[in-house]
């Protein structure tokens, strides 16, 4: 979040300049880094560690050159659409069009209970006829979202490359009505076009869309999930959309977690990550510019005798560099003590990893919480956004104690956050709402969102 | 009369166009039923022309992965499935199966996550359900050359069907691959025809042909008819299923339909082609009824004037007939009070001929005027106690000498003798008009019979001559109205209504007059009446 901030004051600064936030020069690599929450463990007995890997997308000054997207824009023209919400789609897509050059690649692809390709994926030589296109579009029918995705990412894949942008960027303010509909079927689209390093941007405006499905679409293909509440904010948001989608700094990431025998993965917190034995690999698309996207592996490590060193995960992170094209890995080993003292164990923990380690974990829970919300078990809901609120806030407080600033703003964040939603969640005819909110700031946190929808900017953000 | 007559065209009309329009109607259900199983089956065939695009994204699964496997086998193998799994967008899990079954690849997993436990045990339960495929490779036929082609298998999981595709590989070791299922729903899609395409664009499109000009939309059906894809015109409102093919295996339950429109879609003219004959058949028959209606009108007008005008001759007869009758009788009174004289003599058998003359000529008069009047007044019978023989005796004595002129021998029988009580007025109209046509007719027979009896209370008399007689065929026809059976100039003089006079009389005295059979020559009528009980003295019998 902290992250977030500050990229979005770049980028809010940059814009004033009129200019865009780009890519990495080739001499500037992302920063991968290894962590365990505790680097100092118990002797003699079975120790629980979060394994934290981050990787660090290097914030760069504007630079003319960027390497080209290729970007399906989505937009749902179903009925529910009609009105101001489809001109401001119309008008937010325009605005994504004048921003492209020449050697990007777009299509356009509209659906209601069909598949219209209005415009397929071409260079973005010739913007002023696929705008004039898009001023044509008129809303229709029912929601064939699955479809509509389809056909986003097949107009991507003629002109794919793996190591270059690849996204699809689905609009839509309804409930999939035409094909398959479920939340785990998108997301399992959306993990098949991962593996083909395109990505789905999810943007639900107002209240009637399927939040559940966009964000998991959206998360299991390493995309954004926005809500937006106002379509007057549309233009807006699909600019910070192309903002993150221009500022790609790698892409075709691949993370190998390799584990010693006496090393148990536990989970992967918040990621669906494939756990085969002891190896464990992450998939994800891309890495923004200044993004700060981390991974925390809960771990189970063997007891060991007081005063050894051992090795707890082996860490492998690829990547290509989207200006460069090189392909670059980090490669890095973890490493524990075993002591028989408490107070060493305490003194030695990595309060960073363990603050974004509760993050995630409280973002489990604040999952939790939704599911018994849509129960209608407010109380217990409210109980576990308790809990969330007094962990981040004693994790925030030992923080700050032990002089570990750099969490600090983001584990108050989420503090507030929770502490909010533990109201926001009562009043039943607001839930819908605050429940679509919910699930932005839970995928936020579990991405590492660069933006949001800005819902909170007028209480929270400064 | 004209109205029933009228009712009758009418029925004439309407019947014929009812059972034309209703086998039109037919018909063209029939037609309609065949058109739409022709239409029905061009739309299959259109569908079928989508079906081999959704095989080939099938057998290309097929060909890449067992390509990407082909050579490799031991630790390699693993590698490459681990590798699948991790990069092919199109696989979802993989499974290497030891000859025995046991499960090599995935391992069990060491993580606590529940998502992970529960795909394992579904791919556990996966492999206990793989089909026979390793026997075949190894049976001792195919031993010295293996043919070990890949099998598909439908493996129904969460949402619904699932694709596996189960390779055989050396020393009996079996690979499968549970593919992405909404990879392949994808990748279908993506190969299916797309709504609206734009022309103007560089790249070929395949567009919806068959949707073109009507509304209608083709969809791509799941196992539980679930829509998985839509192409096509798509109205707001579902439309019905018009058409079906099933997809090839190993997506066998999967459907390709056709949802449309009946009516835009099947031959418009179906409203021209039931009304265009049946219109002109009611013109025709129309036209043809009026002609009838009218031609029969003419000739009820003609008949019409033809009574009126022997009615109005009749009525006019009347008065001199009166006027002679008087005078006749006056001459006669005259005569009487002259003195005897050979020229009185002469005078007055021929004064009582006029008179009879004149009455008889009454009588047909007022029988022709009751005829046409079907008069009220006239019907009112005065039977009285009459001497039958007499009675008839006294009818035929004028004619005498008309026949004895003619040459006609006139017999006479009776069979009865006594009073019987009926009305003498219509015996003598009957016998004067039967009398009247044996002497007009059957001059040449010479002959007449009268004869009378009385039989079951039924006075009958019967009057049979030996003239030409008439055929059976006209037999009926006799007794109408203006029937003459020889309508030529030479045929001797009548007014055609005798015969119905006479009948109309008996009729209404609650008797008969028919045509006895009787062996030729000639003719034998027999009139029955009814005989009244016999009235006291000379008062009228009731």
């Amino acid at each position: 979040m902290t992250q977030l901030r500050f990229f979005l004051a770049i980028a809010a600064t940059m814009s004033l300049y009129g200019l865009t936030p780009t890519t990495a020069t080739a001499d500037q690599s992302v920063g991968v880094t290894a962590t365990v929450s505790t680097p100092t463990m118990l002797a003699d007995q079975k120790n629980m560690t979060f394994l934290r890997v981050a990787l660090d997308g290097p914030v760069l000054i504007a630079d003319a050159k960027r390497p080209p997207v290729n970007v399906a824009i989505v937009i749902d023209k179903s009925g529910s659409m009609g009105g101001p919400r489809i001109e401001q789609a119309k008008l937010a897509a325009i605005a994504a069009v004048e921003r492209l050059r020449n050697n990007d690649i777009v299509s356009i692809v509209l659906y209601d209970s069909v598949i219209e390709v209005l415009v397929p994926s071409t260079k973005a030589t010739d913007r002023e006829s696929i705008i004039q296109k898009i001023r044509t579009v008129q809303v229709g029918s029912s929601t064939a979202l699955f479809a509509g995705v389809a056909a986003g990412a097949a107009e991507v894949r003629k002109f794919l490359d793996r190591s270059s942008v690849n996204r699809v960027i689905l609009l839509s303010d309804g409930i999939a009505n035409v094909g398959p509909s479920s939340p785990m079927e998108l997301a399992d689209l959306g993990r098949s076009l991962a593996k083909e390093n395109i990505s789905v941007s999810t943007l639900g405006v107002g209240q009637g869309y399927n939040e559940d499905l966009m964000m998991q679409l959206a998360s299991a293909s390493s995309g954004n999930h926005v809500f937006i509440e106002d379509e007057a904010s549309l233009v807006a948001i699909f600019n910070r959309e192309f903002d993150t989608l221009m500022s790609v700094v790698a892409s075709e990431i691949r993370i190998d977690i390799k584990l010693p025998e006496s090393v148990r993965p536990v989970r992967v917190l918040g990621t669906d990550a494939s756990i085969d034995g002891r190896n464990v690999a992450i998939p994800l698309t891309q890495l923004y510019s200044g993004q700060n996207r981390y991974f925390i592996i809960e771990l189970e490590v063997n007891a060991a005798a007081a005063g050894k060193e051992a090795k707890v995960a082996d860490v492998s992170v690829s990547y290509t560099n989207t200006d460069s094209k090189v392909r670059e890995t980090r490669q890095m080993a973890v490493a524990s003590q075993f002591t028989t003292s408490a107070e060493v164990v305490e003194n030695d923990t990595n309060l960073e990893t363990l603050a974004y380690a509760t993050v995630l974990v409280s973002t489990e829970r604040n999952r939790m919480a939704t599911a018994l919300r849509d129960a209608g078990k407010v109380s217990e809901a409210q109980a576990l956004l308790n809990i969330n609120a007094i962990d981040l806030f004693k994790c925030a407080a030992s923080c700050e104690a032990k002089n570990v600033t750099s969490v600090v703003p983001m584990l108050k964040e989420n503090v507030v956050e929770n502490r909010l939603q533990t109201d926001e969640i009562v009043d039943s005819e607001k839930w819908n709402s605050s429940r679509k909110r919910m699930i932005e700031y839970q995928n936020g946190n579990l991405q590492q969102q660069v933006y949001d929808g800005g819902y909170r900017s007028s209480s929270t953000k400064p | 009369m004209p109205r029933r007559l009228l009712l009758a065209i009418l029925l004439l009309i309407a019947a014929p166009l009812v059972l034309l329009g209703w086998s039109s109607v037919r018909g063209l259900r029939n037609e309609n039923l065949i058109a739409k199983q022709r239409l029905t089956q061009l739309l299959e065939q259109r569908l079928l022309e989508s079906e081999p695009a959704l095989r080939a994204v099938i057998d290309r699964y097929e060909r890449d992965l067992s390509t990407r496997l082909a050579v490799l086998s031991g630790p390699k193998l693993l590698d490459a499935l681990r590798d699948l799994e991790r990069t092919d967008p199109i696989v979802r899990s993989t499974l290497l199966l030891q000859a025995s079954g046991a499960v090599v690849h995935p391992a069990e997993p060491l993580s606590d996550e529940l998502s992970q436990r529960n795909r394992y045990a579904a791919l556990l339960s996966l492999a206990a359900s793989r089909p026979a495929i390793s026997q075949a490779g190894d049976s001792t036929l195919t031993k010295s050359a293996p043919v070990l082609r890949p099998l598909w298998q439908p493996w129904f999981m969460d949402q619904g069907l699932q694709l596996v595709l189960w390779m055989p590989k050396e020393n009996d070791v079996v690979v499968g691959i549970l593919l992405e299922r909404s990879r392949w729903i994808a990748d279908l899609i993506a190969v299916s025809p797309q709504s609206r395409s734009d022309s103007s664009s560089d790249y070929p499109r395949r567009t919806s042909t068959p949707t073109k000009e009507t509304t209608g939309y083709s969809e791509l059906v799941d196992e539980q008819q679930r829509t998985i894809y839509r192409w096509g015109d798509s109205p707001p409102t579902d439309l019905p299923r018009l058409a079906q093919v099933v997809v090839a295996a190993p997506l066998s339950n999967w459907k390709l339909c056709y949802h449309g429109d009946l009516a835009t879609l099947s031959p418009n003219a179906s409203a021209t082609t039931i009304w265009l004959p049946l219109i002109a058949t009611l013109v025709v028959l129309a036209s043809l009824g009026a002609y009838v209606l009218t031609s029969t009108q003419r000739q009820m007008r003609l008949a019409r004037d033809q009574v009126s005008f022997a009615g109005q001759v009749s009525h006019e007869l009347r008065t001199p007939l009166t006027n002679i009758r008087l005078y006749a009788d006056l001459a006669k009174s005259d005569i009487e009070s002259l003195d005897d004289s050979a020229v009185k003599q002469k005078i007055r058998p021929r004064l009582d001929v006029i008179a009879q003359e004149s009455e008889r000529l009454g009588g047909l008069v007022s029988g022709v005027l009751e005829f046409i009047r079907g008069d009220s007044s006239a019907a009112v019978l005065h039977p009285r106690n009459v001497d039958l023989g007499e009675a008839i005796d006294q009818i035929i004595e004028p004619f005498l000498p008309g026949f004895a002129a003619a040459g006609i021998v006139c017999e006479r029988q009776d069979n009865h003798s006594g009073l019987v009580c009926i009305d003498p007025n219509i015996l003598r109209i009957v016998l004067v008009n039967l009398l009247g046509n044996v002497e007009k007719y059957a001059a040449q027979g010479q002959y007449v019979r009268v004869e009378s009896g009385v039989n079951d209370a039924q006075a009958i008399v019967r009057v049979c001559d030996r003239g030409p007689g008439i055929a059976a065929k006209h037999r009926r026809h006799v007794f109408e109205a203006f029937a003459r059976l020889d309508n030529s100039t030479s045929a001797p003089s009548g007014t055609g209504i005798g015969l119905a006079i006479a009948l109309a009389a008996a009729k209404r005295h609650g008797g008969d007059l028919v045509i006895k059979p009787s062996s030729p020559p000639g003719v034998c009528f027999e009139l029955t009446l009814p005989i009244k009980p016999l009235a006291k003295r000379d008062s009228p019998c009731r």
